[in-house]
């Protein structure tokens, strides 16, 4: 999984590239909360999901998990351009009522979401 | 389209290998007419099994997984294998959000029962779990006839 997470502002965009399951679950939640550790200003985070094809269970807690640590800075999580079969999983597992789902994401929306950079 | 096919693959029970069976099952279903969609939930499904096979199962360590489907009739049967610890209780199991793991969501079940026609779990502790899922395509195209 190839994962490219910057902090931009009060948020962290991650691109990421690969199928989402146990084989890389801890390196997604590693990547977030590392930066999460290091920046306390940071409220929300941007998964990018363009080029994730594949979600299961695995991917979808932690997931959760990181929807929790944000919910609890009062930031939330989003998901921009789940493929049809990560949406249905996450619709399946209730995720979808608490993540924020952007579609026809593009890098531009970040500056209309107040996110910029400094 | 031949009668019937199968496949069997044994592989160790290692966390790179759930990719490579999801992959592996949906290659092998894609010889009927299953949608795209159908397909993911295929994936899916697979995914959820063999997972639970490693994670619980073996518990993350050493381990051989079974892999088996089959084509007959035009019914997908999928069944992953493995001789781990088993399940205690098959039913609770199952139940939504169900899990015996912090840190885990407790859907893999629920998944493969919302994606596939049929789940059958057989267990016994100590001597290992089998899951066997069935699934057929909806847009069934008739071998003779216009419909
Ligand atoms: N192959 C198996 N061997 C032993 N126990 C199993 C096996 N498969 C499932 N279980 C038990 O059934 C429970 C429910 O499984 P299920 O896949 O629904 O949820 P989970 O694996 O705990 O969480 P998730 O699938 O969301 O990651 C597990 O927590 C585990 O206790
Ligand atoms: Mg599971």
């Amino acid at each position: 999984m190839i994962i490219n997470a910057e902090k931009i502002g009060t948020a962290i965009v991650a691109r990421i590239q690969g199928e989402l399951d146990m084989a890389n679950a801890d390196q997604l939640r590693a990547s977030i909360d590392e930066k999460l550790d290091q920046y306390e200003t940071i409220r929300d985070v941007y998964l990018i999901c363009d080029a994730v094809p594949f979600i299961d269970s695995s991917g979808l807690a932690v997931l959760l998990g990181r929807y929790r640590k944000l919910e609890e800075r009062g930031g939330k999580l989003f998901i921009a351009n789940p493929s049809p079969q990560a949406r249905r999983v996450m619709e399946l597992s209730g995720l979808s009522k608490l993540v924020g789902i952007c579609d026809n994401w593009n890098p531009a929306d970040l500056q209309q979401r107040g996110v910029t950079n400094g | 389209m031949a009668e019937s096919n199968y496949i069997k693959v044994e592989f160790p029970s290692l966390p790179e290998n759930v990719g490579f069976s999801r992959a592996l099952v949906s290659a092998f279903a894609s010889q009927l007419d299953f949608t795209l969609p159908e397909l993911d939930e295929i994936r899916t499904a697979t995914s959820e099994a063999v997972s639970n096979a490693i994670i619980h199962g073996y518990e993350n360590a050493q381990g051989v997984v079974t892999l088996e489907a089959d084509i007959k009739g035009g019914v997908l049967t999928v069944k992953i294998i493995d001789q781990g610890k088993g399940i205690e209780d098959i039913a609770a199991a199952k139940a939504v959000q169900y899990t015996t793991r912090p840190g885990r969501y407790g859907l893999g079940f629920t998944f493969m029962e919302a994606f596939m026609d049929s789940l059958h779990v057989e267990s016994s502790l100590g001597e290992g779990t089998s899951v066997t899922m069935t699934k057929h395509p909806e847009t069934v195209r008739p071998e003779t006839g216009t419909a």
